[in-house]
């Protein structure tokens, strides 16, 4: 067991960063060690970056104790960089951390800077001076390679900078300089963000926290409005919203609410919102208070102006359409369906169930199929051949037939005894062997009418005497 | 009013009056497709108005499914209006899910139709009142399963108000629960029935027992077997004459039984219920 990391007074003691436990423990009798949590402090690192989306909404996780942010056209917001960079600071002291940062042109320059030079502000096009007096270590290309130049007398960035660049990449790959360009400010990546850039964001900031759940959704009619005037310039409606509060201690609580049609109006977004913190399983806690509020739109598509027809057709398909999203945000995505036709015989697949508000999304995806995939008719003049209730597993049931391939003549279901008085069948479905390597067997479906009127869809699993000897029987469905 | 009826020499025409602006039905009714069921309900069932359908038996669910998808085959006929269908999650495991297959063969309201999902009464209510808000809707089921603490009479009441109001027809599907007073303008008793038969002995269209329990417009009591023809989209009733012919044919068939009661317990259960809404609702 190593040590991996260590508090000032550890390392007031002497002890580094790799020592074993045993000699630390040499070292120091009275050392408290515990054990790394790899999974905590991942979450801790990932709730940083939740708070960090404060200054900008491009922030990207660095290993397992790093974030870089990229701040282009953040800073003024906050009075320019360096006063960015203290506020950050200060506000992550407060909280009892310490960091180290630094501000360059070039993910990759600030970077170095951070983890091998202490901390900096460099302005871009003055990479090559700051990072010239790190070691080769900053390049992150291994200890090998970190080896290999420190034996040929390369011990800093600046030697390797002002050496020709061919034969470093003929020696140590193509990797290393396309590695010294980005440090040196030459080459510019953008990074990943963890959190996609939102096509709309507002925000609101606060000098006094707020607390209170009215002045949240005042707050968040306001940003609306603003949102929905810039959605109107692109002609365009969002379909997914999501409203992110930040307290004054760090942790953000975000909610997210979809619709089914593209909005812009607040007013259906704000009671969409509502619902969702009425419905919150665990609610909104607001500490100290938020000291800002932003709301994105996530996803936004073209808006279509809704047309004033004379039977009020459009009105009432965007009536519905709200019904749906209150419904939806209320109850949960998966609550709230429609019925899609699936290509497939066996009667427990032949359904699919999509999200209401996904419905028209689904229909536009299938496109022509949609017309050939269809349930069974019955023949005219008769009754229906599909059951209005069907089990998701058939249930077994324990059946009398009069010969083994005839129709049940009674049945035993629940505990509850049925006399059979009325049977038709079978239908028989046969298992989609292109579908499985080990095909189900074949089921012959009844059709069968108990003496009190009952009617149920049973079927025998198995052909007997091909399939099986001692065909077991289900039942599969009610009908109405 | 009651004073009004005193003062006014309280004739018979006179209490008529009284009840048809107790009753107005201003969202017109929905005809079963039958006649008698028609005039007992005045008219036919009313729109923008609770209905409550009732079963004593778990397994009755599916008949009585059958009957609600009628009614909204016969409202969709009226008017193109899309659905709601809501059930508690639990349901899906005690019954089955909802089949659409099964649906569409019933009618062609299922392109249009909702399915909602809750964990709870109080989800489904809540739900079911939204819906029942909303005017776009045509008719909006809700499928209450089992014990219903969270239903009295007050939710019962602002559905029939929100209904009312926007004219959406709402059913309320109980199984296996004792009937509480409600403020619906009917109540069914729903029960399969034995159907009449097909070729060689094949069961036949879906058919119903219902037994009229409540109903503001008329007298109760009354009963049917009505069947489901689903190439015309309508109910039929049956004539006890062609049942008991039919059955005359059919070996072991019971269906010239006392409808809907095969215990006796139901019809204790609805005369008890309904002396017991009358006296709640006055």
């Amino acid at each position: 067991m190593r040590l991996v990391a260590l508090s000032r007074e550890a390392v007031a003691q002497n002890l580094e960063h790799g020592l074993t436990l045993a000699d630390a423990r040499a070292r120091v009798p009275n050392l408290v060690a515990m054990e790394r949590d790899m999974v905590a402090d991942a979450d801790w690192l990932e709730r940083l970056a939740d708070f960090c989306d404060r200054y900008t909404p491009l922030v990207a996780l660095d290993e397992e104790d790093g974030l870089i942010m990229d701040i282009t056209g953040c800073a003024h917001l906050f009075g320019g960089e360096a006063a960015l960079r203290d506020d950050l600071t200060q506000r992550l002291t407060h909280a009892g951390m310490s960091l180290v940062s630094a501000l360059a042109g070039t993910p990759d320059a600030a970077r170095a800077l951070a983890r091998f030079g202490g901390g900096a502000i460099v302005t871009a096009g003055e990479e090559p001076d700051a990072v010239a007096p790190l070691s080769v270590d900053a390049l992150d290309m291994g200890h090998e390679t970190a080896r290999a130049l420190s034996r040929a007398g390369l011990a800093t960035i600046g030697d390797l900078a002002a050496r020709p660049r061919a034969p470093l990449a003929a020696r140590f790959g193509q990797a290393l300089p396309a590695k010294l360009a980005r440090l040196l400010g030459e080459e510019d990546i953008s990074i990943t963000p963890r959190r996609p850039l939102p096509p709309c964001t507002v925000e609101r900031r606060f000098g006094e926290p707020i607390g209170r759940e009215e002045d949240v959704m005042a707050t968040l009619a306001h940003l609306m409005g603003e949102a929905g005037t810039m959605l109107e310039a692109r002609g365009e409606g969002g379909r997914a919203f999501e409203l992110s509060l930040f307290r004054t201690d760090g942790a953000v609580r975000r909610l997210r609410v979809e619709t089914s049609l593209a909005l812009r109006q607040a007013g259906p977004i704000v009671r969409l919102f509502q619902d969702r913190i009425d419905t919150l399983a665990d609610p909104l806690d607001p500490g100290f208070g938020y000291d800002l509020i932003r709301l994105a739109v996530l996803v936004s598509a073209p808006f279509e102006q809704p047309q004033v027809s004379l039977d009020g057709h459009q009105a009432a398909l965007a009536d519905i359409a709200a019904l749906i999203d209150r419904l939806t945000t209320r109850l949960g995505r998966e609550a709230v369906l429609r019925f899609v036709a699936s290509d497939t015989h066996i009667p427990e697949r032949a359904v699919y169930m999509v999200p209401a508000k996904d419905y028209e999304d689904a229909r536009k995806a299938q496109g022509d199929d949609a017309e050939e995939k269809s349930w069974p008719a019955p023949l005219p003049g008769d009754p229906p051949s599909r059951p209005i209730h069907l089990f998701e597993h058939p249930q077994p049931i324990e059946a009398v037939a009069e010969i083994p391939d005839g129709p049940p003549l009674k049945f035993r279901w629940r505990r509850v005894l049925h006399e059979v008085a009325r049977a038709e069948g079978p239908e028989r479905i046969a298992p989609e062997w292109w579908q499985q390597d080990t095909p189900l067997p074949t089921r012959d479906y009844y059709r069968v009418e108990d003496a009190d009127g009952r009617r149920f869809w049973l079927f025998r699993e198995g052909l007997y005497q091909r399939e099986t000897n001692q065909p077991s029987w289900f039942v599969h469905g009610v009908f109405a | 009013m009651q004073q009004q009826i005193v003062t006014q020499k309280p004739t018979l025409e006179a209490l008529k009056r009284v009840c048809a602006q107790d009753q107005p039905a201003p969202h017109g009714h929905i005809s079963m497709g039958t006649e008698e069921l028609d005039q007992a309900v005045g008219g036919g069932l009313a729109r923008g108005a609770l209905h409550d359908l009732y079963t004593p038996h778990t397994t009755s669910l599916a008949a009585m499914a059958g009957f609600a998808c009628g009614i909204l085959q016969r409202s969709g006929k009226l008017e193109p209006k899309p659905s709601l269908w809501v059930r508690q999650h639990m349901a899906s495991f005690e019954v089955g899910r909802l089949h659409a297959p099964g649906f569409t063969q019933l009618g062609p309201v299922l392109d249009t139709l909702v399915l909602v999902n809750t964990r709870t009464v109080a989800d489904l209510l809540a739900a079911g009142l939204e819906a029942a808000r909303c005017a776009a809707l045509g008719t909006v089921v809700l499928e209450l399963w089992n014990r219903a603490g969270e239903l009295d009479l007050t939710i019962t009441r602002r559905l029939a108000l929100a209904a009312e109001q926007s004219g959406v027809t709402v059913l309320m599907l109980q199984v296996a629960v004792q009937p509480l007073p409600s403020a619906a303008l009917t109540r069914w008793q729903v029960s399969p029935a034995p159907s009449r038969p097909m070729a060689a002995n094949a069961p036949g269209h879906p058919s119903f027992d219902l037994t009229l329990l409540r109903n503001r417009a008329g007298k109760t009591g009354q009963r049917w077997r009505v069947e489901w023809q689903h190439e015309t989209g309508q109910f039929q009733s049956i004539p006890s004459s062609s049942r008991t012919a039919l059955s005359g044919r059919l070996v072991s068939l019971s269906g010239s039984r006392p409808v809907g009661s095969p215990d006796g317990k139901a019809s204790s259960y609805q005369q008890a219920d309904y002396a017991q809404a009358l006296a709640r609702t006055g």
